[in-house]
């Protein structure tokens, strides 16, 4: 179907040692800044909405529920579509694939910035949603095959933290320019910033090695696990191994249930806790929203903690580093709700925690997604795990703020314990199988 | 969970993982904390000294300086945000009393071999800790102008959290460290989803029940209250060991945490954390005995497969002993059979040929003698033979040669009536059984013609997994030391033993001895 995007035939191979070195070392250098730089940008035309959204409220006279509308439109469009091109993007060159995303959602963002009407910003945003979720597979799909196994924890949550840099730039960018040059710009500035970023992606950005002649990367690396990972399942169609490894694979769907909780918790966090320290700790609204950006400050460390740690300390498993993460949802959604103090310091270093510990699983439950499905799958079923996320998001939302109001806060937070206590357990059926020696060593 | 890699970039992400992570940790900890005490000043005591404990306990001495800078760090962040109030000292001070008092003790501790006994010195530690922190808050007291109530409350705090935390950060460690991890690949899918639900399921099932005993009983059934909340810790020490009774510690705790979140179950916080002590130990305590009594019955089953081991391999040696001997008994009867006496057929044949020819007296006598020489070795060849190997036994198959037994023995013209029984085909037997069967018969028979004065004598063979042979008379019985006087018997039952059988004796009136075997399809499958 994407003629344009559909992958190259591989070249001449190259075999002259040197050059293979050379070239591998220029474009994971220039890929990884593409990737981060690309989805930052991303990110830019997909939060632009949120941070122009109280001065659109003043000035279109729109109320909060409208806004909360196009929220769960995004979230669902963005989840749903995330897995179909997920799908679509294994099979075609990341760099058009990534581009075009880009360069469309940015001319989206200009019309949405000139356009008024409820309906018409409300398809756009929706339209924007779909463009939004090409990011993804392709970065997915190159950190799996320019990366090997044993180093990707360490690249992954690198790229991982240009979430959280542009989760912090972006509201300061936004709000420079809508308090300037009012919200509409607040659109205009990053569509224009979109495109063109979305052609310099487009030049900038390679497929898989093999397709330039190199050898794959677990070959350049001589990484056994990765030429592993490389020989599964080779040379079977498209559909079956979509069907063998993706939708068929039992772990896939234990890390979606996770991962469905993860954001449950995260989301969770992020939306209502400056509304909960409002209320409970008697703060005002600024220094509650500085407390809530403590928490992408925490995750921007977690994650790049905890995939590097994975690396280091337990030879690329992720899941025995998810275990500890997990704990640590526990302990530190706990501790945000039975802290007595007031101190604006103290609930900051609990949203700081939170994010430390939330972000160290959002990441490497994907990265474990891509580990132990297809080689070539890998943006199909981060894609997959991606969606379960956005369905956690979705009961962040709306299922959580009837739970708040029927049982207030502590209604709300037994459900996120809950929540994160079981992200735990769902992870020690992963454990168990990662244990060579399954029995439980008595005494 | 450090892998000891010398480089300085290593080492250096180390430091700040460590820094990061126990930092965080020790926060959030000291957020529940301050939660679960009465003055929140103390809260930098409970649950943040069982983290300390075990890391300090676990991590190598040469990252011990991040732990305490991070202490230090975190300490002096908290302090800052809260009304200052000289408790807060403390919180710098009992790192260092940690410090002191596991710094000697680390490496006696990682020598310990079995993981109760690391858990109970664990436990040990916590103790002593608390102690020495009461020590030091005692003599800090008059300086710091602080109450004497504090040191028990602060002790009481610091046993809470060691004895809770402590074991599980151990458990953690050693469940995740210890354990060779196979490395996540899509070679996963055809590994089946391994699920050992039962511990979740009791747990959950404990957890449900104490919740709505605590929230609905509270005030009719104080006294059965307690027993029911500490139901879990006992069924899960039982049930899994050290382990069981470390997660059922902590779980009981968040338990009884949330039951007074929304109860107010307790009137002070000392006595809810004095129940917290008490559970945990109750649970920890049985953990350790059992895993303790767990492994010394592994190594008493360790020991007896030993034995048994041994034992078996004993008796394939006697029972090759025997084989090379029958065998070799057997092929010197055919060489004696086939070569002497063919040749003292011979002699005899070339003495009387002489006796025949010679003319002179003296030639033939010298034949005769030459013959009757011959004829006495012949005979005595021939009872060699026998004794070597019933050459019967060969020809005519065992059920035959045993019908012979009673004429060799003259029953007949004893007055002995005998009666022979075979339940199965006698001919189908190994070599080996029936040799053993017919010299077992022969023996008993020989004993009962000389000895029993029996006019009564049955023999019955019976089929069987063991193969038995089942001998009785009407005699005046054996004497009482059978087993010490005389060889016959004793032989028997030697060889049946080698040759994996059993000999009984029984018998009130007259004898019976009842000989098993195994069949050869028993034997081949037992080696």
């Amino acid at each position: 179907m994407f003629g344009f995007s559909s992958q190259r035939q591989s070249v001449t191979q190259i075999t002259d040692k040197h050059t293979i070195d050379a070239t591998y070392r220029y474009w994971r250098l220039h890929l990884m800044l593409a990737m981060y730089v690309g989805y930052g940008t991303f990110y830019l035309t997909r939060k632009s909405l949120s941070f122009s959204m109280p001065v659109m409220l003043a000035d279109l006279g729109w109320t909060p529920s409208d806004v909360g509308f196009i929220a769960t439109v995004y979230y669902i469009t963005y989840g749903t579509s995330k897995f179909i091109s997920g799908m679509i993007g294994d099979q075609s060159n990341p760099s058009y694939f990534m581009g075009f995303g880009l360069i469309a959602s940015g001319i989206i963002n200009i019309l949405f910035g000139l356009s008024s009407s409820l309906m018409v910003m409300a398809f756009l945003w929706m339209l924007n949603a779909f463009f939004q979720s090409w990011g993804w597979p392709a970065c997915a799909k190159l950190l799996t095959s320019w990366y090997s196994r044993s180093e990707r924890g360490f690249w992954w949550s690198i790229w991982n933290t240009c979430i959280n840099v542009s989760g912090a730039l972006i509201p300061i960018l936004i709000a420079f320019i809508t308090i300037n040059w009012g919200w509409r710009y607040g659109f205009i500035v990053p569509g224009i910033i979109a495109i063109l970023m979305g052609l310099f992606l487009a030049f900038r950005m390679q497929d898989k090695p093999t397709t330039m002649g190199l050898p794959s990367v677990g070959d350049w690396r001589d990484d056994p696990l990765e030429k592993q990972q490389e020989k599964e399942g080779k040379g079977l169609p498209f559909r079956q191994i979509l069907k063998t490894y993706v939708l068929g694979n039992k772990y896939i769907w234990l890390l979606c249930s996770s991962y469905l909780l993860v954001y449950v918790v995260r989301i969770a966090v992020n939306d209502w806790g400056s509304l909960y320290l409002v209320e409970e700790h008697q703060v005002n609204l600024l220094t509650a929203n500085t407390a809530v950006s403590m928490f992408e400050v925490g995750g921007f460390l977690g994650s790049l903690l905890g995939g590097w740690g994975s690396d280091k300390f337990f030879h690329g498993n992720r899941a025995p580093m998810n275990l500890i993460f997990a704990l640590g949802i526990f302990i530190s959604v706990a501790a945000l709700w039975l802290m007595p103090l007031n101190n604006i310091y103290i609930l900051s270093g609990c949203l700081f925690s939170i994010g430390f510990f939330i972000f160290g699983p959002q990441m490497m439950i994907g990265m474990a997604a891509a580990e132990c499905s297809h080689k070539n799958l890998a943006g199909t079923a981060t894609g997959f795990v991606g969606w379960f996320g956005y369905v956690g998001a979705a009961l962040a939302g709306y299922p959580l703020s009837i739970i708040i109001e029927q049982f207030h806060w502590q209604g709300f937070f037994s459900v996120i314990t809950l929540a994160a206590a079981a992200i735990g357990l769902l992870l020690i059926p992963f454990l168990k199988a990662q244990q060579r020696t399954s029995e439980m060593h008595l005494a | 969970m450090i892998s000891y890699n010398e480089n300085l970039g290593n080492r250096l992400f180390i430091s700040v993982f460590t820094f990061v992570i126990y930092a965080v940790t020790w926060f959030c900890l000291w957020g529940i904390s301050a939660y679960l005490v009465s003055d929140i000043h103390v809260a930098g005591l409970l649950l943040p000294v069982g983290l300390r404990l075990a890391v300090l306990l676990i991590m190598p001495i040469k990252y011990w300086w991040v732990v305490l800078l991070c202490e230090i760090c975190i300490a002096l962040a908290v302090i800052q945000s809260m009304v200052f109030n000289p408790i807060d000292f403390l919180l710098i001070i009992a790192p260092f009393v940690s410090y002191s008092l596991i710094r000697p003790l680390q490496f006696r501790w990682k020598q310990l071999e079995t993981y109760w006994q690391q858990l109970f010195a664990l436990l040990m530690i916590v103790v002593l800790n608390a102690l020495l922190q009461a020590v030091a808050i005692f003599l800090l007291s008059k300086p710091l102008s602080l109450s004497t109530t504090i040191i028990y409350s602060c002790t009481i705090a610091s046993i809470t959290g060691g004895i809770i935390l402590a074991p599980f950060f151990y458990l953690l460690h050693d469940y995740l460290n210890q354990k060779i991890w196979t490395p996540l690949s899509p070679a996963l899918i055809h590994k089946e989803v391994t699920l050992r639900p039962s511990a979740f399921l009791w747990m959950l099932l404990f957890f449900c029940l104490g919740l709505i005993v605590e929230l609905n009983f509270k005030k009719e059934m104080a006294s059965l209250l307690l027993i029911i909340v500490l139901l879990p810790n006992i069924f899960m020490a039982y049930r899994y060991g050290w382990q069981g009774g470390v997660l059922a510690a902590v779980m009981n705790s968040i338990m009884l945490t949330m039951a007074e979140r929304v109860m107010g179950s307790f009137s002070t916080h000392d006595e809810m954390q004095l129940f917290l002590i008490t559970q945990a130990v109750i649970g920890l305590g049985l953990g350790i005995a059992i895993s303790r009594q767990f492994l010394l019955s592994e190594k008493l089953k360790g020991a007896n497969t030993e034995l048994a081991y041994e034992l078996n391999v004993r008796q394939n040696l006697t029972r090759q002993l025997v084989h090379v001997e029958e065998n070799i008994r057997k092929s010197i009867a055919r060489e004696l059979h086939d070569e002497i006496g063919q040749n003292i057929t011979a002699i005899q044949i070339q003495a009387t040929l002489a006796n025949r020819i010679s003319k002179e007296d003296k030639t033939k006598q010298i034949a005769d003698a030459i013959n009757d020489l011959a004829f006495q070795i012949h005979s005595a060849t021939r009872q060699l033979l026998t004794q070597l190997r019933p050459h019967i036994l060969d020809e005519l198959g065992l059920e035959s040669a045993l019908q012979q037994l009673p004429n060799e023995m003259k029953f007949a013209e004893r007055g002995v009536n005998f009666s022979l029984n075979i339940g199965f085909d006698a001919d189908q037997l190994d070599d080996i059984t029936s040799v053993t069967f017919y010299r077992v018969a022969q023996e008993l028979l020989n004993n009962a013609a000389k000895h029993s004065l029996a006019t009564e004598v049955n023999l019955t063979l019976l089929p069987g997994i063991l193969l038995s042979l089942d001998y009785r008379d009407n005699g005046i019985g054996l004497p009482a030391n059978w087993r010490t006087k005389g060889t016959g018997l004793k032989g028997i039952e030697e060889r049946a033993n080698a040759l994996g059988g059993h000999l009984f004796v029984k018998g009130i009136i007259g004898t019976r001895i009842i000989v098993t075997l195994p069949t050869k399809e028993f034997n081949t499958h037992q080696n």
